[in-house]
């Protein structure tokens, strides 16, 4: 692990840039036998830092055995270290041969009833450094080139809560939080298998934030780990904030809209896709767990699809296929009738747009864009507002400006409905970062549908796919399983099949093992 | 050139399925009923299944040839083959015929496009918008390709559906007698299919990409099963409709087959066709077009395939022009595919022969991968 | 990259150069049908009239008509569009309407645009005037709408089915005139002070019209084409009346060829429901009465199809497509340039069967 961290000091800070932090993590250094050393170096590279805290102590109350706690104050539980760690260490410690230090210090610490789960001894300075930064408390003693580390930290999370993006109607209604751990622990309550991986990387030379990669051993490919492990020993940043910055630095194709990665903030989905070998990024400080690899068809469905009768499922399904259809096309299909083949609508209803569309100074193409503009406006004003105000900006801007515009003759019904319908469809597809891709592409489309109509929508839509066929997600195909055509998990995309006919997992994406459940536990289900 | 292509870029034989359906039907679908029931009259489906039985035998050996060299392109053995001048000559032909025949698709799906869609656009801004499409298709490589074809063969089939509800309305009797227009007109009604099937040699060049070689002749005797029924669907719903003498007065049947049909509410199925068509069209083009920078890729030694494409574009866009009307172009394709004939149906059977004569080749590499 | 930029760049001035096929919806004129009629003094010349709504809100007029000559269609139409705003679009044509005295010069000059146009959908029905001139119509004030166009489109669609051929589109009509052993037919219209009337099927020889057949010959040939199904007919049997709903029809044409022409044995069976009878006579039970009245009818339209058959024979016009069956059959036997003579000359029988299957729940 320290290695690890270490490549990382190497490779992702510049050469010209020469602060102590860096020089320090360059040359590895040893943990002296003088504490004043110690103190010193620790000095030199944390002192600055206000929350920073050194005590000394005697251990055990004998002046012999001097000894610093250091730790940093804000992210320590100062209480259990004052009562369960300095306690026992200045009172509790008896010594037997006062004179002996160095050969039984370390055996008297070990035996000393500390009520701390997670302790060790470490014998570099570098490496006390990144423990302090981590919150756990550092104790050294003089004479003794060894710390001793003692976990009691206690970072600043919020608790479980349900989910604010991801709601869903039935199911788990846990999210996961800011904090590593916890997320971690939801997702280990939900899979008692030993086969379960968790390897918590040290990511990006500043934040050393902690990046937990949690995958099923004999299910997840192997091959895909290795290019996230390489990928994450590239990774080249100042700070890592949110799963975000790590999906955008793991793309193959940086240059496209779509998101590669899915992130969730539902342990439930996470599992689910746990089970189909794929694998999670979880990173400490964000709520939202990035799942590795994703295809383009991950973001229309829900573990709701999984929870109802298979029949609720599909249905809905369609429908969503249907809500992305016409996000994307449905003002370009617009403009392409009204503007240039009428002969393509109804008879009937081409002459009830044309009677609406007498008075509207604009042409077509122009109103859509300007109302889809507006459109977007909106949406975008509604959510940074706090709650209420966001509905209000929603009836301002929905009822009262499109009936205003209505009436003033500055747009026509018929454009006010497409527009509606386009939003309503948009909001329907369940994924929001793949929602806006999506809702920003219907502009190049009326772009070229005011140009070329039907053959500009099409030759549109010909570039969206063919740039969906080209795009891979740590080389498994993102368009699967429609292209390439794997046709035994079509049961799960469209439409999704009753889930006793879902034995196999998913071909898409790699994984090891195709069947899920055991013989055994399919005649059992037949009962 | 002769390390084996890494896993990754391989397309699976199911692809390769795809690819050939996609690049066979495109541009000559649309006039195929006219043009082949001028001669073959009621007959024309069997001179369709004739047409592409033919196609059995110059797969075949477009395949024995390709297994002979697992890892290479004609344009490569071609040079092996035949010596260096020759193979040359030869390799330059295969990229005239596949610019040749993109142009020439690229023309009759403009002409379709303006016809239609755009009649006041000007025709080169058209042109530029398809061949901008190509190109990007182009530059994203084969596998895409692959994967688009696959995708869209299904996408696209309600564009055949469609034509059903005419089925209804046809009229049995206009293929009747059968057999009534006799043998010689049925076998040149067949050989009419020729720019139709044009396609499948596409092979020769992407041999080396297939992930199992063995498989090959299968795959594309799958794929051109599809095609002719394909082809036959229509000519038989065409004809069933308008019958042999009314379809020499209609220049794309097929179009013209739904503008008679009158559903509820949408009316005009024609342009429901035309659009999903324009996607059929254009992955026949771009597989075209792919071949000829492809060919011309490796004829040159380039190392970019979208360098060649762009070495093409002044070509196409001269070739693109010379036909004055739609009569001419109909002349042109008419000689591109007595064209493509020898180099399909003559050429392959000829290199395997002298490949087996001066003992050239290694079958067991094939038999390996 | 560069490369790509010079793309974008060329592609945005290409854009930016224009629109070239924008046709707002707003600025078109939606033509509902259009009329053609002889001019006698000028025989060179035509008189076209067309109509189409006007759909600004508060005009007084709800329609607008207009009328010009010109010699040909396609130059009426661009004489239309001097006089017009908006661009005229025959993309929603329903109806074209001939007089009668074009039909019999022949209808191929005026069609031809529409045909050559891809904008013209080809389902527009084509019908014959046959009391009035065909610009007349303008005068007609239809009682429900004051459009005539919608009227007429109503009246093809709903009214009037068993006295309608069902092949009365342009596309029928095309290929009817271009395939041999088949001939087209049209319906007939008679224009009256506020409603219009279909009486009957104009019979065409090539694109001229030789001759017309009333409403009961028209379900005759309905009869024999198998396409007259679900619709009733009323028969005076004795003093009383039967009206019949046809369920099913089975009609069976066989051709044989003998001593030099053609002998069609037409078969034709049908299956009936009884909607009305107006004798008192007690159905349930009584075999006889159903028996007498399945006769009746058999005879009826055995009678019709034969008056058809005869007329068509004597007009040379084979519009049921026998040729067809003969061509198929006895392809070295069929001329298709003496196929009217052959026509004229074949034998024909008819048998018709009719049995009740239904005659409703009491009496």
């Amino acid at each position: 692990m320290w290695n690890r961290i270490d490549k990382f000091f190497g490779i992702s800070q510049p050469k010209k840039e020469t602060t102590e932090h860096i020089n320090i993590a360059k040359e590895k250094i040893v943990i002296s036998e003088d504490l004043e050393t110690n103190l010193n170096n620790l000095q030199a590279n944390l002192s600055d830092s206000v929350d920073f805290n050194s005590k000394d102590i005697l251990l055990g109350g004998n002046q012999n055995y001097k000894a610093t706690v250091t730790y940093i104050v804000s992210i320590v539980n100062q209480q259990y270290l004052q009562q369960e760690i300095l306690k026992p260490l200045m009172l509790n410690i008896k010594f037997t041969s006062p004179e002996d230090t160095k050969k039984n210090i370390k055996q008297l610490v070990q035996q000393l009833p500390l009520p701390i789960g997670q302790t060790s001894f470490i014998g570099s300075l570098n490496e006390a450094i990144g423990e302090i930064l981590e919150g756990k408390v550092v104790l050294f003693i003089n004479h003794f080139d060894q710390a001793f580390v003692l976990d009691i930290k206690e970072l600043a999370s919020r608790s479980v809560e349900t989910p604010q993006i991801e709601s869903a109607t039935r199911g788990p209604q846990e999210a996961f939080t800011e904090n590593l751990e916890l997320n971690i622990s939801l997702i280990r309550k939900r899979i008692r298998d030993n086969n379960l991986m968790i390897e918590v990387h040290k990511v990006v030379a500043r934040t050393k934030t902690d990046l937990g990669v949690c995958y099923i051993n004999d299910l997840a490919d192997q091959e895909i780990l290795k290019q996230l492990n390489n990928r994450i020993n590239n990774l080249d940043l100042d700070g890592v904030v949110d799963t975000g910055y790590l999906d955008q630095y793991f793309q193959d194709n940086w240059k496209t809209p779509f998101p590669i990665f899915q992130n969730t903030e539902r342990p439930d989905k996470a599992i689910h896709n746990l089970l189909e070998g794929k694998i999670l990024l979880v990173l400490d400080g964000t709520p939202f767990v990035s799942i590795i690899p994703t295809t383009f068809i991950q973001f229309f469905q829900t573990p709701e699809d999984y929870y109802d009768i298979f029949y609720v499922g599909s249905a809905i399904r369609i429908l969503r296929l249907i809500a992305t259809f016409i996000t994307v096309s449905l003002p370009s299909l617009y403009i392409s009738l009204v503007s240039f083949h009428h002969e393509l609508l109804p008879t009937d209803l081409a002459l009830t747009i044309a009677t609406t569309r007498q008075e509207v100074p604009f042409p077509s193409y122009l109103e859509a864009v300007i109302m889809e503009v507006s459109l977007e406006l909106l949406r975008e004003s509604g959510i940074r507002l706090p709650g209420a105000i966001g509905q209000t900006i929603g009836i301002v801007g929905g009822l009262v400006l499109g009936e205003a515009a209505v009436n003033a003759g500055l747009v026509s019904p018929p454009m006010v409905i497409v527009v509606a319908i386009t939003a309503i469809s948009s909001f329907v597809i369940p994924d929001y970062e793949a929602a806006i891709p999506l809702r920003l592409l219907r502009f190049p489309l009326m772009i070229l549908a005011s140009f070329f109509s039907v053959y500009g929508i099409m030759v549109g839509w010909l570039f969206i796919l063919i740039h969906l066929c080209s795009l891979e997600s740590f080389n498994q195909p993102y368009f699967a399983p429609f292209a390439p055509i794997k046709v035994t998990d079509l049961k799960d995309s469209i439409i999704r099949v009753p889930l006793r006919l879902m034995g196999q997992r998913p071909h898409s994406t790699a994984n090891q093992q195709k069947d899920r459940q055991t013989r055994k536990g399919e005649s059992k289900d037949e009962e | 050139m002769k390390n084996k292509k890494s896993d990754r870029e391989m397309i699976a034989n199911r692809q390769l399925v795809f690819i050939i359906i996609q690049i066979t039907v495109g541009t000559g679908i649309l006039s195929l009923p006219r043009q082949i029931s001028l001669v073959s009259r009621q007959d024309s489906w069997i001179a369709v299944l004739l047409g592409g039985s033919y196609w059995v035998f110059s797969l075949f050996f477009i395949y024995k040839l390709g297994s002979q060299f697992p890892q290479q392109t004609i344009i490569e053995y071609s040079e092996i083959i035949l010596g260096s001048i020759l193979g040359k000559i030869l390799s330059l032909t295969y990229v005239l015929y596949s610019i040749t025949i993109t142009a020439l698709s690229v023309r009759i799906f403009i002409m379709v496009i303006t016809t239609y869609i755009l009649p006041k656009t000007p025709v080169s801004i058209n042109l530029s918008i398809i061949i901008i499409t190509c190109l990007y298709l182009i530059s994203k490589g084969l596998k895409t390709m692959a994967r688009l074809d696959e995708f869209l063969f299904f996408v696209l089939a309600p564009a055949y559906l469609v034509m059903i509800p005419t089925i209804l309305k046809s009229n049995w009797w206009h293929f009747k007698p059968i057999l009534g227009t006799g043998i010689k007109e049925i076998f040149d009604g067949s050989l009419i299919t020729t720019y139709s099937f044009l396609g499948p040699e596409i092979i020769l060049l992407i041999f080396p990409y297939i992930k199992e070689k063995k498989n090959i002749f299968k795959s594309s005797l799958i794929s051109l099963g599809i095609i002719t029924l394909t082809y036959l669907y229509v000519i038989i719903i065409t004809i069933g409709y308008f019958g042999v003498e009314t379809l020499q007065y209609i220049l794309w049947p097929t179009i013209n087959l739904l503008k008679a049909i009158k559903i509820p509410f949408f009316g005009r199925l024609e342009f429901f066709l035309i659009f999903l068509w324009i996607a059929i069209a254009f992955t026949s083009i771009a597989a075209f077009y792919y071949m000829a920078s492809y060919s011309v890729a490796q004829f040159f030694s380039l190392k970019n395939k979208l360098l060649s494409a762009f070495i093409l574009l002044p070509i196409i866009y001269y070739l693109f022009f010379i036909p004055k009307n739609i009569i001419e172009v109909f002349e042109y394709t008419e000689i591109v595919a007595q064209f493509g004939t020898i180099l399909i149906f003559v050429i392959p059977p000829l290199l395997l022969l002298i490949t087996k004569l001066r003992g050239l080749g290694h079958e067991s590499q094939a038999n390996n991968s | 990259m560069r490369a790509k930029l010079i793309i974008l760049n060329l592609m945005l001035l290409l854009l930016i150069s224009g629109c070239w096929d924008v046709n707002e919806i707003k600025k078109t004129q939606f033509a509902k049908y259009i009329t053609v009629d002889p001019l006698p003094e000028q025989p060179d010349n035509y008189l076209f009239s067309i109509q189409f709504p006007i759909l600004r809100e508060g005009s007084p007029e709800k329609i607008n008509t207009l009328a010009t000559t010109a010699p040909s269609l396609k130059s009426g139409i661009s004489n239309f569009q001097t006089r017009t705003m908006g661009w005229i679009s025959l993309g929603m044509l329903r109806t074209i309407i001939f007089n009668q005295q074009i039909a019999r010069q022949g209808l191929l000059p005026h069609l031809d645009t529409l045909w050559r146009e891809p904008i013209v959908p080809g389902s527009i029905t084509m019908a014959i005037c046959t009391n009035k001139q065909a610009v007349d119509i303008k005068d007609i004030q239809p009682a429900p709408v004051e459009d005539i166009g919608v009227y007429l489109d109503e009246l093809f669609d709903t009214t009037s089915k068993n006295s309608l051929y069902p092949e009365k589109s342009l596309n029928d009509f095309f290929i009817s005139l271009k395939t041999s052993g088949r001939k087209a037919t049209i319906p007939l219209l008679k224009y009256g002070t506020r409603d219009i009337r279909i009486v009957g099927l104009a019979l065409f020889r090539k694109d001229k019209m030789v001759g017309k057949i009333k409403i009961p010959e028209t379900r005759a040939l309905l009869l024999l084409q198998e396409k007259f199904i679900k619709d009733p007919i009323d028969l005076k049997i004795e003093d009383y009346h039967v009206n019949y709903y046809v369920q099913q029809v089975r009609t069976k044409i066989d051709v044989d060829y003998t001593k030099e022409h053609f002998n069609f044995n037409i078969d034709s069976k049908l299956e009936v429901d009884v909607t009305e009878n107006t004798s008192e006579k007690r159905l349930i039970g009584n075999k006889a009465a159903l028996n007498k009245m399945e006769r009746h009818l058999a005879r009826a339209l055995k009678k019709e199809m034969h008056k058809l058959l005869g007329q068509l024979q004597t007009q040379q016009s084979d519009v049921i497509g026998l040729g067809q069956r003969a061509k198929a059959k006895y392809p070295q036997y069929y001329h298709k340039n003496y196929w009217n003579q052959q026509f004229s000359r074949s034998s024909i029988n008819i048998e018709v069967n009719v049995s009740i299957r239904r005659f409703g729940i009491s009496i």
